[in-house]
């Protein structure tokens, strides 16, 4: 704490009680643990100065953006402490001719977007928390978002970035030149890496020009089963909108009852939000060919948004999805796996009859386009059955995903909460392969230990861990 | 210098007779090479190959389709080289999910063609399209006229089986259009040349075949204007599929920019009204069938040298001016207006010396550039030169990287510039 004040000064660390316990966790609330201390360092070398103090005491440390992640990433390690980036919010660069921005990675995701705006640009990834969370966060866990279905995850937009890497050394990796830097792609294994091989302190992002034209349109079912077959009929058809988005009826209920209303037809057990854009004629033949498959697979209604404004209400009700699920229940379990998108119209009534099985509420919203299912349910943690059922209901529905051929994440990330889980998908020789990779990085294991990989043990002071789908017994 | 005897009873125990060769041509239509060359048929028999690699000191080096130079082989050792030949079978198409899963040997011509069939496209555009694998594809992240369309090779890249130098197999990704599960390994083996393993199975992203093509050619007396045409187009026109700058560096000088349209049938039309409606002070234009201009599309000469660079597209105009200053005349160039990935071809495989390429480094600090000889089996490509410099710190990564995937160091040693 000495050495951080040092280096920082007395405003930029906390240290009080009452300060550390906003960092116990992040937005999946089950696993707890408090830092010994945070630093809030505003430039790559104080971040640097920050990490050699760490390795120097053989304190483990923690990056985090906004802490909104939904696999407890940010958590610290028991004895460690957090590295907040919120500070470094600097956009750098925004080269207009090239297309590129060079920002500090604690900028917040829509803020990028909104500043870039003017030039007629935009940064694509779009996660739902996008009004919070930071870039920073969104490389370290490769965020999607709803438009991420034509315009690419946030790895199809990371040029190039600098980090502090686990040893204190700052390294530029990647290249902001197409076809790539020299050797190896050290930022592609970077993306995604969860905090746990460097500690990413400047990004080079790709910006996208504005759509000439934008359509969105709202399509009712009166089954599930429905919904998602018109999903896998526009993929199989090779239309590819900007997205497509399933929300089912009980997701329905609680944003129509809540800030995010949308205008949502009360009458639907499934709706399916498309957005189409690009040049004018190539959206409406794709509107036209999109229309004919949900009348084909029988939809009950097809609304279209009539401008801009109509456009972000129904956006609205979709970003604010799980905002408005907080409030059936005290807890929200929101779960996160992929299927193949031909799988859809199997997996999601199994995924309902796993949760009435069980007695659970159920509500599904998710990135239907490419199979990234979201089952979340609302429980009440103080009910220890209650949370059993809970963590049997999420055992089932990854194995289910799993069986159809499908992945344990497909946007949230491993962190602590999937730890359990790496060994349905992966083989030791895998993981082995995984864990030298990260040695090359991060041989003491001091920037975020415990994380993505299962390491028995390794945090056993973080409670309760026994709660959680997929824990160590 | 070639394997031992031992070496070749060994293979020859573990894939048969008849898959062990002196010469490369027995599995390929390539040029020979002295060395053993075994041709497995499973992942297990490559797995073995690498372990008798490993207990008889001996570099292996994987070919696929031959189509990249066998670049910075070390020829002090006896060399094993891995033909994927037989490894060349399409082992899922999931057609509704647009996704590929194949072995490595498999030919980019023979993918495209199965899967055209059902209107899907294999989204590459590699340099020797006829005869380029899809695993050397993938090893070498092979860039062509279709990155800024549809992504880079690593971004079509879903799950990877490969083989590591200790003869260990390892998966990473999976059979799913999003995954986060895991480090990313599949873009860490894209683009690594071999050295930390090889791929004995790839899954891929295919995308939808466009409905209408066409291309449209302006041409122009000047370098310098086919560069300003191009920009205004790419500012003006975000939805062309692909634009170059097609010239050859001669006298007289002669350039052309290239405009490839496809989408939706009234996408084209509307997208070639709106490009012939702009003012580009061209000379004359015509509109060509979607594959004319056939040196877009595959980038690599058949004899010659080939030099790619790649720079920040805006810089696309300080490139060609540097070019026709700098280089011998006659060179044919295909610039990517909207990647800043250029192409240079010349039939003289001496066309090019390492003071031009040196110096062609210093002014432009390329962070992308490579020179491949075809016509000449001897010239090992030169990246060194004009590889930029990675800061220290990047290179000892990579370095432990490929000490952790291969320890005993067999897999195409002397490869990169990285020496362990
Ligand atoms: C309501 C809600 C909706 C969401 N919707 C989506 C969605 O649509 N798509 C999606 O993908 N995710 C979504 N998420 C999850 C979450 O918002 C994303 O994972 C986001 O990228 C996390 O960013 P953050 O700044 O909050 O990071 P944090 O939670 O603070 O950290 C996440 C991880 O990144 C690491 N980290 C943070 N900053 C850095 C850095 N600079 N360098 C290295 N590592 C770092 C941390 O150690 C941690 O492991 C949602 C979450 C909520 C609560």
């Amino acid at each position: 704490m000495q050495e951080l004040e040092r280096l920082l000064g007395r405003e930029r660390c906390l240290s009080g009680p009452g300060q550390l316990v906003a960092y116990e966790c992040d937005a999946l609330t089950h696993f707890k643990s408090v830092p010994v201390a945070v630093a809030l360092p505003q430039t790559t070398e104080e971040v640097q100065e920050v990490v050699r103090a760490c390795v120097r005491l053989g304190v483990p440390f923690t990056p985090r953006g906004a802490g909104t992640g939904l696999s407890g990433g940010a958590i610290p390690a028991p004895g460690g402490i957090v590295i907040e980036l919120s500070l470094m919010k600097s956009i750098l660069v925004v080269d207009v001719e090239n297309r590129l921005a060079v920002v500090q990675p604690g900028v917040v995701n829509a803020h990028l977007s909104t500043e870039v705006g003017e030039h007629g640009l935009a940064y694509a990834p779009d996660p739902s928390s996008q009004i919070v969370c930071t870039l920073g966060g969104n490389v370290a866990e490769n965020s999607g978002g709803p438009h991420c279905l034509k315009h690419g995850a946030t790895t199809n937009h990371i040029l190039a970035m600098r980090c502090v890497m686990p040893d204190g050394e700052i390294m530029d990796l990647g290249s902001p030149v197409a076809g790539g830097s020299a050797g190896l792609d050290l930022r592609g294994v970077m993306l995604g890496s969860e905090g746990t091989l460097g500690i990413v302190t400047e990004i080079t992002c790709r910006l996208v020009p504005m759509p000439e034209r934008v359509e969105t349109l709202l399509a009712t079912f009166d089954t599930m089963a429905a919904a998602c077959s018109s999903v896998s009929k526009i993929i199989a058809a090779g239309i590819i909108p900007s997205a497509l988005e399933a929300l089912d009826d009980r997701t329905i209920a609680a944003v129509e009852a809540s800030v995010f209303r949308a205008g949502y037809p009360a009458d639907a057990t499934a709706v399916i939000l498309v957005e189409l854009d690009g040049h004018p004629a190539q959206v409406a033949a794709e509107r036209r060919r999109i229309e004919a498959i949900f009348q084909d697979v029988g939809a009950i209604g097809i609304e279209a948004a009539k401008d801009a404004d109509h456009a972000q209400a129904l956006w609205k009700g979709r970003k604010g999805a799980f905002g408005a699920m907080g409030r059936l229940a005290p807890d929200l379990y929101v779960q996160d796996a992929v299927v193949p998108r031909s799988k859809l119209p199997e997996v999601l009534p199994r995924i309902g009859e796993i949760c009435d099985e069980l007695g659970l509420q159920l509500a599904n919203v998710f990135h239907a386009g490419e199979g990234n299912l979201h089952p979340n349910i609302s429980y009440d943690g103080r009910n220890a059955q209650e949370v059993e059922r809970v963590v049997e209901a999420g055992r089932r529905i990854i194995d289910l995903c799993l069986s159809v051929g499908g992945a344990l994440s497909g946007e949230h990330g491993i962190g602590l909460e999937k730890q359990g889980f790496m060994h349905l998908v992966f083989s030791a020789d895998d993981l082995e392969t995984m864990s030298r990779v990260r040695a090359a990085f991060n041989p003491g294991e001091l920037l975020n230990p415990g994380k993505v990989l299962p390491t028995p043990g390794a945090c056993a002071e973080v409670k309760p861990l026994h709660q959680l789908p997929g824990a160590p017994s | 210098m070639i394997a031992g005897r031992d070496t070749r009873t060994a293979l020859r125990s573990l894939v048969g007779d008849e898959y062990v060769a002196d010469d490369l041509a027995t599995f390929s239509d390539v040029h020979p090479a002295s060395a053993v060359v075994v041709a497995p048929a499973t992942t297990e028999e490559v797995q073995g190959v690498m372990r008798i690699a490993v207990g008889a000191g001996a570099a292996v080096v994987p070919v696929g389709g031959d189509a990249a130079p066998r670049c910075g082989s070390d020829d002090s050792r006896p060399t094993i080289l891995v033909s994927l030949s037989r490894l060349d079978a399409i082992v899922e198409h999931a057609v509704d999910d647009l996704v590929l899963t194949v072995q490595p040997g498999l030919r980019f011509a023979d993918a495209r063609d199965a899967v055209g069939e059902h209107g899907q496209v294999v989204p590459f555009s590699p340099p020797h399209a006829e005869r380029a694998t899809l695993g050397g594809i993938v090893a070498c992240a092979a860039e062509g006229a279709v990155l800024s369309a549809y992504g880079s090779v690593r971004d079509q890249v879903l799950g990877m089986e490969v083989v590591h130098g200790d003869g260990r197999v390892s998966h990473s990704g999976g059979r799913v259009v999003k995954n986060v599960t895991g480090y990313d390994l599949c873009r860490l083996y894209t683009g690594s040349h071999g050295v930390l393993g090889i791929i004995t199975e790839l899954t891929l992203r295919l995308r939808p075949d466009e409905r209408s093509a066409c291309r449209l050619r302006w041409r122009f007396d000047r370098l310098e204007d086919a560069w300003e045409a191009a920009r205004t187009l790419h500012h003006a026109q975000p939805y062309l599929f692909a634009l170059h700058v097609v010239s050859s560096l001669g006298e007289p000088p002669n350039a052309a920019v290239v405009a490839t349209l496809r989408g939706e049938e009234d996408l084209v039309e509307a997208l070639g009204d709106a490009c012939w409606a702009l003012d580009l002070a061209a000379g004359e234009r015509d509109v060509l069938a979607p594959d004319a201009v056939g040196e877009i599309d595959d980038s690599a000469p058949r004899t010659g040298t080939h030099l790619r660079l790649g720079v920040l597209p805006g810089a696309g105009d300080h490139l060609l001016q540097i070019l026709r200053r700098r280089l011998p005349p006659g060179a044919d160039v295909v610039l990517d207006a909207r990647t800043g990935i250029c192409d240079l071809r010349h039939e003289d495989p001496a066309w090019l010396d390492p003071v031009e390429e040196a110096a062609l480094g210093v002014d432009l600090e390329p962070l992308h550039a490579q020179v491949d000889r075809p016509s000449d089996p001897g010239f090992h490509e030169r990246r060194l030169a004009l590889f930029p410099s990675t800061r220290p710190g990047g290179a000892n990564i990579m370095r432990t990287l490929m000490t952790a995937l291969d320890p005993h160091h067999v897999l195409n040693p002397g490869r990169y510039e990285v020496t362990r």
